[in-house]
């Protein structure tokens, strides 16, 4: 069979509590929905690109597990598959110009209305952004490298800019997600 | 990423939307805003000056810091660093 070559097909890691692990094997991910997302409403996993992504999920976890009393996690393995003019990637510059300019037309179009955004904490306003970007740019995965701030760094009360993992944002994840090729590839005591 | 399939999308959206309708999509995202008391359109243009001047201090810093021989103003045929920056910009490129 000839493979569709507009389709890319993405590995992802997702640390979280184990009874949530075994919940999403049997009815697949679902949107997590807020105004603290990093790159808006969606499902997020860490994967190939910067650091090693099965590490990572498992930090999360773990750095999770602190915060929500949780006493056993489960790192889940899925595999994405996008048409590629779904993909926003923003670790490559074209990327990130069509993220800077949506960016510049919104708040443009905004202050034209003598409003500006009333955000509790800037970090996230590029969640909205993102979002909206999302909508109405066919936009169903976003890439990112970011800079997490796992337990060890919030004890040490360390903060970067400089990313130390890769991010997928997948909405629409019954569609995006191929529920057959879920699996949990570790799990156990925090 | 097919980045001009996307660009594409938004310059439709782009073209046909309103300043209200963007206020209104983004209240729909949940997002609150605050009124400026006054508008002023801020031009975030990236041309410089074709001469820009700059203090002694500059200037002998830059005269240590550049290569003046290895670059080049532009010409037609020459490639350009930043291709996408509008007119009114000092660009250079590496002379061959």
């Amino acid at each position: 069979m000839k493979e569709d070559v507009s389709i890319s097909h993405l590995r992802g890691w997702h640390g979280t509590e184990e009874k949530d692990a075994e919940e999403i094997l049997k009815v697949n991910f679902e949107e997590s929905l807020g105004d603290t997302h990093w790159l808006g409403n969606g499902v997020y996993f860490f994967t190939t690109g910067v650091g090693a992504p099965l590490s990572h999920a498992l930090n999360w976890a773990k750095s999770e597990a602190n915060k929500r009393k949780i006493t056993r996690y489960a790192i889940l393995n899925a595999e994405i598959c996008v048409n590629k003019e779904c993909i926003l990637d923003l670790i490559e510059n074209a990327g990130l110009d069509i993220f800077n300019e949506h960016r510049e037309f919104v708040l443009r179009q905004i202050r034209l209305q003598k409003k500006a955004f009333k955000i509790p904490n800037e970090e996230y306003s590029d969640s909205k952004v993102i979002e909206h970007l999302k909508q109405k740019g066919g936009v169903e995965v976003v890439v990112c490298n970011m800079y997490v701030r796992f337990l060890k760094d919030r004890i040490e009360k360390i903060r970067s800019q400089i990313p130390n993992c890769t991010f997928l944002c997948v909405s629409n994840p019954s569609e995006n997600i191929t529920p057959d090729t879920i699996t949990i590839v570790a799990r156990g005591n925090i | 990423m097919n980045a001009e399939i996307i660009k594409r999308k938004l310059a439709e959206y782009y073209n046909q939307v309103t300043p209200e309708q963007v206020v209104a999509e983004f209240e729909a995202l949940g997002v609150e805003f605050v009124e400026i008391l006054e508008f002023s359109e801020i031009q975030f243009d990236l041309a410089l000056p074709l001469s820009p001047e700059f203090n002694n201090g500059f200037e002998s810093w830059a005269e240590d810091f550049l290569v003046k021989d290895q670059m080049a103003p532009i010409t037609s045929d020459a490639p350009k660093f930043f291709p996408s920056e509008g007119a009114g910009n000092t660009q250079y490129a590496m002379a061959a």
